[in-house]
């Protein structure tokens, strides 16, 4: 589950799930919502193997990772799946499909105000992108 | 923080001294006037700027511009020197949009003269330059092509046929920065901006034809060869996808990095590496070609206009560059007798007789301002970088109606092409602070002072 939310330049958003696959998935398909993909082609998927000291930093980079393919193969990526993911380490597929551009320019997935936290059993995060 | 935490030096000047904070290495200093600095209170600027205040290797302060707000580690419109030996370089300090800048472009042309004109010359100049997201530009290239591109900067594009040598007389470092290499740049990033040259982009990106409303100076003036009513073009743009992946590649690589060089932060957006380090030296060949390419993308992009202009107004229409400044870049320069290293963010080089363009909102006013010798003595040769945002685009998009406002500015005059109405929305003149108290506050403190006024006539934008 996300939403969208107010920052000065640019936008955040919430994030929150039941388990940590699941707050990365949600935040995949948050990305590409605020990317805002128009028209759809051919299927693509991408390999994606990372690792970081903490949940959050793997987050931030497994998003930016995601947002460059998409940007490289103008692409709008929605499904994710994990052949392993810890709170410092991913092997991750994810796939979706070409478009023909993007309505926001996302820049980047930044570190700022993000942190990954399990609260009461639910994870959540809040990030900010740069557009 | 509240006001009780700054002391106040000037009228427009004020200091957050080290004891506000106990990691603060230099006090930070902030150019405002007080009615602007309530404002600024009103988000975590100067908080980021406190924390900027704790890098290794800084000299005498931190400073924010005006037009300071709330961004990634740094704030926008923030200055920081440090030691060229043993500082560290932030690419936070620089931004995700490396050599964001403005180009001006006089022409020879007065507004009343081609009013008639004015739509047609918008619309010639909207099909000539791609804007938008994802519309690539009139120049692909790859490998080694590609690479002369981000060695060469705007020369490379000049060789290319974009332009003419003239043109790099009047560009800060002639459009090239000596320290880029091509192999500092990952290929992802190359690839996000293979089709990107030639294209300004989105967001707060735009090409906008002025007319010179009112001349401040008229020794400058006569000087960069402008009058009143006289029709100039500013180009608003920056490195594209490129730039964006170098920042964040680096970001990451440095914050891997920093334990090892036992640099511990307050923000992992201000990730960072000793500029005598692997990272560091990496990091700045990166952020130098990638200026570059930014360089050579507004050389092309004056190609298109230059193209879209003599089409309507004849071949003998002449556009030459008036100036060109980054505006997020860090720059090997010389202060108290030391070389340094100076991180841009928002902030405009401003060294004396130096043009210095300030671009307001959309709607409102931009400026054309000369650098003065108190740059060179209190801000390391920089000045503000235009309004500074203070809604965010959520809240104009929900706020702001496209009709009404595309009504407003042609009721003012002011004619408008934008690949999206949610595009012009974001960009409303309230979604900026005040352009004419941002310019007053450099014109007061001597950084720059002001030589002309310049009023949209025609907006095109992303």
């Amino acid at each position: 589950m996300w939403e969208v939310d107010h920052h000065t330049a640019d936008v955040r958003i919430r994030i929150a799930a039941a388990a940590l696959d699941e707050l990365f998935i949600d935040a995949v398909r948050a990305l590409t919502a605020v990317m805002h993909p128009a028209g759809a082609g051919a299927a693509v998927s991408a390999e994606i193997e990372l690792d970081a000291p903490d949940a959050t930093a793997l987050l931030v980079d497994f998003l930016n990772e995601v947002l460059t393919r998409a940007h490289i193969e103008r692409a709008a990526f929605t499904v994710t799946r994990f052949a392993s993911l810890s709170e410092t380490a991913l092997r991750a597929t994810v796939t979706g499909a070409r478009v023909e551009t993007f309505g926001e320019d996302v820049k980047s997935v930044t570190y700022h105000e993000a942190a990954v936290v399990r609260v009461e059993g639910e994870w959540a995060v809040t990030l900010v992108l740069d557009i | 923080m509240n006001k009780q935490d700054l002391h106040k030096l000037s009228d427009v000047l004020w200091e957050i001294p080290t004891t506000y904070r106990a990691d603060m290495r230099v006090p930070a200093r902030v150019y405002t006037t007080e009615r602007m600095l309530d404002s600024i209170l009103g988000d975590r600027s100067l908080e980021q700027l406190v924390n900027v205040a704790s890098l290794p290797g800084l000299q005498r302060y931190v400073i924010a511009m005006p037009d300071v707000h709330e961004g990634y580690g740094f704030p926008i419109g923030g200055v920081a020197a440090v030691d060229a030996k043993t500082g560290v370089i932030s690419p936070g300090g620089i931004g995700y949009d490396i050599n964001c800048g403005v180009r001006l472009l006089r022409s020879g042309a007065r507004l009343d003269d081609v009013r008639p004109l004015l739509r047609k010359l918008a619309h010639s100049i909207a099909r000539a330059i791609p804007s938008g997201v994802g519309r690539g530009g009139p120049l692909t290239l790859k490998g080694d092509d590609f690479d002369r591109v981000l060695a060469g900067g705007a020369a490379r594009a000049v060789e290319l046929g974009y332009g003419e040598p003239a043109d790099l007389q009047s560009i800060e470092s002639g459009g090239r920065l000596d320290e880029a290499d091509p192999s500092a740049v990952s290929q992802q990033a190359k690839q996000r901006g293979g089709d990107q040259l030639g294209t300004i982009g989105s967001g707060n990106h735009f090409v906008e034809i002025d007319v010179v409303e009112q001349l401040f100076d008229q020794i400058y003036g006569d000087r960069f060869g402008i009058a009143e009513g006289q029709l100039v073009v500013q180009i608003h743009t920056g490195s594209r996808g490129l730039g964006h992946q170098v920042a964040t590649d680096f970001i990451k690589a440095m914050a891997k990095a920093m334990p090892k060089y036992g640099i511990e932060l307050p923000d992992r957006e201000l990730a960072c590496a000793p500029l005598d380090s692997v990272e560091g030296r990496r990091y700045l060949q990166a952020m130098s070609a990638a200026a570059n390419f930014a360089w050579a993308n507004r050389q092309i992009i004056t190609a298109g206009i230059r193209r879209a202009w003599r089409h309507e107004l004849g071949d003998a229409a002449r556009l030459d560059v008036l100036y060109d400044v980054a505006h997020n870049v860090a720059k090997s320069e010389e202060y108290d007798g030391r070389k340094m290293v100076v991180h841009r963010k928002g902030a405009t080089r401003a060294f004396p007789g130096q043009p210095v363009l300030i671009p307001g909102s959309m709607g409102t006013a931009s400026y054309l301002l000369v650098g003065g010798e108190a740059s060179m003595r209190d801000t390391f040769g920089s000045s503000c970088h235009g309004a500074g945002r203070v809604m965010s685009r959520m809240r104009a998009k929900k706020e702001i109606d496209g009709n009404v406002l595309r009504a407003r500015l042609e009721k003012m005059g002011i004619i408008a092409e934008a690949a999206s109405t949610k595009g012009l929305v974001e960009e409303a003149p309230e979604a900026y602070k005040d352009v004419d108290e941002v310019v007053g506050v450099v014109h007061r403190a001597g950084i720059a002072t002001k030589v002309a006024r310049l009023k949209p006539v025609a907006v095109v934008k992303g």
